[in-house]
């Protein structure tokens, strides 16, 4: 193929190309080779009788002359070379602005608007991913937005608008916030929970001027002082009623007290603030357990909320379960947690179950001194309750986990001995959509163990007295999602009703009734969350600044020194880090 | 005109695709209309661009063969060949005469069907149902010949490098001409509907007029050139076996969707003649030769497929991957073309204008 050669002189070769339009010739098309720094770009013409070709060689910045001018159907081919090369061709008669190739099309651009610092009022508001995914609706992009800005103590009042218990949220909660960040697929959710940590723990004091609402006359009884109950008990204090919570340790904290280890939850931190919300909300605590749900109407209380929680383990149903060595869950949590002793536990521990409470357990065996704990699951690990990080955490601490394994019968003895059988999962599911595990026959297997811990749920042991209707399995049985009961008057929330579940799904269920209670007793309730238009939002980024921020990552205990005691394992934010990590922040809230 | 009636000068914009009943390719025409003229058009293309240029540098160049051929369905044997006879020419490969009839007996194939489902198609965009239906039936006797041969029906895959690799024996030759018989005898039939039939006169004649210095200038290609008077036939390039066959190409002067129409309708009886030819001039010997060399140099390739000019410019460098393989597929060199004749015409004419230049998205999207 020959070609005449003209090397980036744009008039010439126009010359040309008008010397070929006065032949007649036909314009066919370009060839355009990348060379580096330089491009090659080959006109080629039909004059009917011969091909004639144009070689253009012009460096890559300046980019090549059009031919429109000449040739207007030229067009289809520049637009396509503008695209490939990413070159610009000056002059084009009509130019697509790199649209032609629609697959080129810039992605992250259009994702975050960009605005002009100083803040514009927002448009098209949500209440963002963040929020919708967490069960208390907690305002995370607004507390986000004030960490970036330095606002301390707004963030904490606007979780508190929720939840009343930031420093221990931002320990223990499953954190469905992060899960819901718009950044999570890229596996770098903005951690809400550590930045919620963070806005508790450095200030300096705790409790908060907060406005009781006027007196209103009224006095409600809570039973049980866990996370439900303090919730129910916090915002109708705030809302001006008299509050009684009735707590049989006489220390309030229920399952966060009882059941969290003290390595991922400290003991200073839960006392503070609850002591702090208690002070707020002006609560009284009486330490005294409650008989009969008449006898507090009798004793003049106006409503009832009754979060006693879930404290009765359920048995394997096998033989051998009672032999001196097997312990209950809860059981050994209490006893480190609350009567602070140190149960002898053995060397080798087998923790039966798949939940957090299995996996707590075994991570406080691993730290009572056994030197081997296993966790034996009947299904397999993608159905695990226990969450990942936790599950993880406990493999560093040297854990281990063995799946599709159920016990059969425990020998006694010194060490006892467990009989267990091999599962394998059908194929058709159970009702909450799980695969159903089934004896594999032939495979048991016996191993020994000093002690043998179960962890395989929960149920409620509820006083005789209460006259409460339940459901099947022993739950008390509701009416309505803000946990009204048969009886007229009382509310119920948190473990006792359904299932055990987190820290932050007692709070949602606290907080639903309490409003509902406020409602009965003639107030307002507390208002839904509603998006708020007034908020400005303090300094808009473009995505390429936020992507070039680096996640924070707090410090942890090494696995070696974690095991040597109960110190906290997971370290907080500083300043630095805290601030940097909220302002990764998208903002889909303000307009996604 | 009297006072009261002040002509509107409010103009609207129309946009016509990416998926229209018409055309179900994804190509998007803005059109600006005023007062039901076309006053404007903007083409926006690239919805479904697939990088195959790029893909060709980065194959070992045996493989673009099939690589090549998927660049369009319809004309994919051509597409095949125009890449082979590139590459044949920068590796000394010499092709054996048998086989360069049967890439013209396969490419002459490709045109028939690709030209009786633009008839259909046509007769459809201008609501003649009964006679889409006809030609589509017709059409038939092309596929089940295709897939005689090849096994397939469209994607033929006969073409390699130094020849083809499939061979016909005399059965099959029989079979062939008498298959183009029947077609003819068919075509022969339905040719006047399209010649007098005021249904389909009344939509093509003087609709979508391009004259033929207008035509050249924005370089029109294949029918659309041809029906504007161009005599531009890449075929008279002479290469494979069409340097000893005898035709002349079909040109008509009008300019307009009817001359296009039936530039189409009578390439195809020229290709029925052409095939014909083929059959009976074929010499007896081998298919294929191998080639054991990488493509060094660059050449241009230029085939008339049945849109038009297919421009093929691949450079070698003495390795197995090419260097560049740059694809002008004749749709591409036609949409300067259309964007000229919709302006000034109904809104209603739009559907035939667009489909008189058979505008290939899978082609220009390679």
């Amino acid at each position: 193929m020959t070609a005449q050669r003209i090397v980036s002189d744009g008039g010439v070769f126009l010359e040309k190309v008008r010397e070929l339009r006065e032949r007649d010739a036909r314009f066919i098309t370009i060839t355009v080779i990348d060379c580096g720094d330089r491009i090659e770009a080959v006109y080629h013409f039909d004059t009917g009788s011969e091909l004639v070709n144009l070689r253009l060689e012009v460096p890559k910045e300046e980019g090549l002359p059009s031919i429109t001018s000449v040739y207007s159907a030229a067009f289809v081919a520049e637009n396509e070379v503008q695209d490939q090369y990413k070159i610009k061709v000056s002059g084009l008669s009509l130019d697509l602005k790199g649209r032609m190739l629609k697959s080129d099309a810039p992605v992250l651009a259009v994702s975050i608007p960009s605005a002009l610092e100083g803040g514009t009022q927002p448009t098209g508001r949500k209440l963002g991913r963040c929020r919708e995914s967490c069960p208390a609706m907690v305002n995370v992009p607004k507390y986000v937005r004030q960490i970036a800005a330095g606002d301390i103590e707004g963030a904490y009042n606007t979780i508190l608008e929720r939840a009343p218990f930031p420093a221990i949220l931002g320990r223990v909660c499953f954190a469905a916030c992060e899960r819901g960040c718009r950044q999570y697929r890229d596996e770098r959710p903005v951690r809400c929970r550590l930045l919620k940590r963070y806005a508790a723990d450095s200030l300096v004091q705790l409790k908060q001027r907060r406005e009781r609402a006027k007196p209103t006359g009224k006095r409600v009884a809570v039973v049980g002082g866990g996370p439900a109950g303090l919730t129910a008990a916090y915002y109708l204090g705030l809302l001006g009623h008299e509050v009684t919570v009735f707590e049989k340790r006489g220390v309030c904290g229920g399952a966060m007290l009882a059941y969290i280890p003290r390595f991922r939850l400290p003991q200073n931190v839960l006392d503070a603030e609850i002591a702090a919300r208690i002070e707020e909300a002006g609560i009284r605590v009486e330490a005294r357990e409650v008989e009969s749900l008449e006898n507090l109407f009798r004793q003049g209380f106006d409503a009832v909320f009754v979060a006693i929680g879930a404290q009765k383990g359920l048995k394997l149903m096998i033989e051998g379960e009672d032999s001196p060595g097997v312990y209950d869950v809860m059981e050994i949590l209490s006893e480190i947690n609350v009567y602070g002793r140190r149960p002898e536990v053995g060397k080798i521990v087998a923790v039966i179950g798949g939940g957090d409470g299995a996996v707590d357990a075994a991570r406080v065996c691993r730290r009572l001194g056994a030197e081997s704990v296993t966790v034996f699951y009947r299904r397999s690990r993608e159905e695990m309750p226990a969450s990942l990080d936790q599950v993880e955490a406990a493999m560093a601490e040297g854990v281990d986990f063995m799946c599709l394994a159920s016990p059969v019968r425990i020998i006694p003895g010194k060490p006892l001995k467990v009989v267990f059988q091999k599962m394998q999962l059908a194929q058709e599911k159970d009702e909450k959509g799980r695969r159903k595990p089934v004896p594999l026959p032939g495979s048991e297997f016996t191993i020994e163990a000093d002690t043998v811990i179960r962890a395989i749920g929960q149920r409620v042991d509820l006083p005789k007295g209460f006259n409460l209707e339940v459901d099947e399995r022993g739950f008390v049985a509701t009416k309505d999602k803000a946990g009204a009961t048969s009886m007229k008057g009382v509310w119920a929330g948190g473990d006792a009703v359904v299932r055990p579940k987190s820290v932050i799904e007692g709070i949602k269920e606290g907080r639903a009734a309490a409003s509902a209670i406020d409602k009965y007793l003639g107030g307002s309730g507390i208002p839904e969350p509603v998006v708020d238009e007034s908020e400005l939002v303090p300094r808009p980024h473009d995505a390429s600044e936020i992507l070039g921020i680096e996640p924070a990552t707090p410090k942890c205990l090494e696995p070696t020194v974690r095991i040597k005691g109960f110190d906290e394992v997971e370290g907080g934010f500083e300043r630095d880090d805290a601030t940097r990590e909220a302002s990764r922040c998208w903002r889909c809230d303000w307009n996604e | 005109m009297n006072e009261t009636e002040q002509p509107v000068e409010v103009n609207t914009v129309i946009p016509f695709g990416p998926q229209h009943p018409v055309l179900p390719e994804p190509i998007q025409l803005r059109f600006t209309i005023h007062q039901d003229k076309v006053v404007g058009v903007v083409p926006n293309i690239g919805y479904i661009h697939r990088g195959i240029e790029k893909a060709c540098e980065l194959n070992d160049y045996k493989k673009n063969v099939s690589l090549c051929e998927r660049v369009c369905g319809i004309c994919n044997f051509m597409h095949a060949m125009a890449y082979c006879e590139a590459v044949e020419e920068l590796t000394d490969t010499e092709v054996p005469d048998r086989a360069k009839y049967l890439r013209v007996v396969w490419s002459e194939l490709s045109r028939l069907q690709s030209h009786l489902l633009w008839l259909g198609l046509f007769a459809d965009s201008i609501g003649f149902e009964s006679l889409f239906m006809h030609i589509w039936r017709d059409r038939e006797i092309v596929l089940s010949l295709n897939e005689k041969t090849s096994g397939h029906r469209i994607h033929l895959s006969t073409c390699a490098i130094g020849g083809v690799n499939k061979d016909m024996d005399k059965g099959l030759i029989s079979e062939y001409k008498s298959g183009m018989e029947l077609l003819e005898r068919r075509i022969r039939e339905l040719a006047p509907v399209f010649y007098k039939d005021r249904s389909v006169k009344d939509r093509t004649v003087g609709k979508g007029v391009l004259p033929k210095k207008r035509a050249m200038l924005l370089g029109a290609v294949g029918p659309t050139a041809r029906g504007s008077g161009i005599p531009q036939d890449m075929r008279r390039l002479g290469y494979e076996a069409y340097s000893n066959l005898d035709f002349e190409p079909v040109v008509h002067d009008e300019g307009d969707v009817h001359a296009r129409l039936l530039v189409r309708l009578e390439e195809v009886f020229q290709s029925i003649r052409l095939i014909k030819e083929c059959l009976e001039k074929m010499p007896e010997g081998p298919v294929m030769n191998k080639n054991r060399r990488f493509p060094n140099g660059a050449t241009v390739v230029r085939i008339e497929q049945p849109r038009g000019e297919l421009f093929y410019n691949v450079m070698g460098n003495g390795t197995k991957r090419l260097r560049r393989c740059r694809i002008r597929t004749p749709t591409l060199a036609n949409i300067p073309a259309l964007v000229d004749i919709l302006v000034g015409y109904d809104v209603s004419d739009i559907a035939p204008i667009v489909m008189s230049v058979d505008p290939c998205i899978s082609c220009t999207e390679r």
